[in-house]
């Protein structure tokens, strides 16, 4: 028989049916022998039977249908249903968003001048303005080597890529078109030396070919072409230089130039 | 058991409500705990890992979703003081004279110590299940019962009376001490 006294968690245990029939007897004992222990314990068994009789038959209390398992497994369906069409908008959202993000981010960074507007340019400077050209090019400080159409060889034009675009497309040779090379310059842009090819062919008609570096931020070009004026860009970038080819719109020799120079 | 029975947990509903009401002390917030619980039973009964008894993993989910929304409320609380500079919960003089004569001495006591005198008396768990259940040592299961017990004793001296309850899901429990 255990001798020692019960302590009040074992009259809790007690209380709460937690004893073996050994133990209840020990405590049943103890309780006989010290009626203050046993007071105690009534206190506390009354508190809990008031407790049962305060919370005594929730199966009348007035039923809510929102707890039936069957209702909250189909919200719970539905719920996923709308999760599913959420999350697939969603992407859509967020898929719009990153597109005109990046929409905007391209406007943003985007050169504010149309592209190979300088192409355009150094055609009008060397084609209507031939005569003149020859004074200009004296002018060292304006930045341009030439080599005037009398003095253009092949040679000279294979050094200066050569020199200047290292891994760009040459100039092709279109004699056998009836086309030659009229004249060739290396021009200065903000990113670094560009340069201008010009070919015309018997019927008077004249056309560049143009190279540089990528503008701003190494900008690439979508391929493309614009009118501007009464000429014709046709534009794009391959590797490490953008490329265009300036004519009049009904010139059927920048079909061939063009596709000389996209397929080398 | 590979699926959760809806008439067993049909059978459930009234002891979680119960339980529920006795941690919320309000109708209403108890039908939206007991609602959680049951969604998330039915959510996580695949991943339920042991074979006890079902009533008590439903009171432990319970449970354990009345804590965390409790914190929750509290967080709030806490936030709101910081921004108003005044205790949303701290009640005034006024509002603990009120309390004092319209609560019970059970209604008085802390989450914790109602949870522990629900489940012992009223469900009759056994102290490992209570254990299990409230995700507490045995050790501390006995002497919160204690002190909880005796705190009941010095709050109401067992003076009570049930008020009938069918009247509206709305309003508390009332227990009435009487003099």
């Amino acid at each position: 028989m255990n001798t020692r006294h019960p302590t009040e968690y074992d009259l809790h245990a007690y209380l709460d049916d937690q004893l073996d029939a050994e133990q209840r007897q020990w405590v049943e004992a103890y309780l006989a022998a010290n009626p203050q222990a046993a007071t105690q314990l009534d206190g506390w068994r009354q508190d809990a039977q008031r407790l049962r009789a305060t919370f005594a038959n929730p199966q009348q209390w007035p039923s809510n249908s929102a707890l039936d398992p069957a209702r909250i497994r189909q919200r719970q369906r539905h719920r996923q249903h709308t999760r599913f069409a959420t999350a697939a908008a969603m992407v859509m959202v967020l898929g719009t968003g990153l597109t005109s993000g990046w929409q905007a981010h391209d406007m943003m960074t985007a050169d504010p001048v149309p592209p190979m507007q300088d192409a355009l340019q150094a055609y009008r400077l060397f084609t209507d303005n031939t005569s003149t050209a020859t004074t200009l090019d004296t002018n060292a400080a304006a930045g341009t080597a030439r080599a005037t159409p009398a003095e253009v060889s092949r040679e000279q034009i294979t050094q200066l890529f050569q020199t200047h675009f290292n891994d760009g497309v040459m100039p092709p040779d279109l004699s056998a078109a009836g086309l030659q090379i009229a004249d060739a310059r290396l021009l200065v842009t903000e990113q670094g030396p560009s340069a201008m090819v010009l070919y015309h062919d018997q019927h008077g008609r004249q056309m560049m070919m143009y190279i540089r570096p990528p503008g701003a931020n190494h900008h690439r070009l979508e391929p493309g072409k614009r009118i501007d004026g009464q000429l014709l860009a046709q534009y794009w970038s391959r590797d490490d230089y953008n490329y265009a080819i300036v004519s009049q719109p009904n010139d059927p020799n920048a079909a061939i130039l063009k596709s000389m120079l996209r397929n080398s | 058991m590979s699926t959760l029975d809806d008439n067993q947990l049909r059978e459930l509903l009234p002891r979680l409500r119960r339980f529920a009401l006795s941690l919320t002390q309000d109708h209403a917030n108890a039908d939206d705990l007991v609602q959680a619980t049951l969604e998330k039973a039915l959510s996580s009964w695949q991943q339920r890992h042991t074979d006890g008894d079902l009533r008590a993993w439903l009171f432990s989910i319970l449970y354990r979703r009345f804590i965390d929304s409790r914190r929750r409320s509290k967080r709030y609380a806490r936030l709101l003081e910081l921004f108003t500079g005044d205790s949303p919960t701290s009640p005034s003089a006024e509002d603990i004279a009120v309390a004092h004569s319209a609560l019970d001495a059970f209604e008085q006591l802390p989450a914790e110590q109602r949870a522990l005198l629900m489940l012992v008396s009223v469900e009759g768990l056994s102290y490992r299940e209570i254990s299990d259940t409230l995700n507490i040592p045995m050790g501390t299961v006995m002497s919160r019962i204690s002190r909880a017990r005796k705190a009941m004793r010095a709050l109401g001296e067992g003076e009570y009376h049930v008020a009938p309850r069918q009247d509206s899901r709305r309003t508390p429990p009332t227990l009435r001490r009487l003099k």
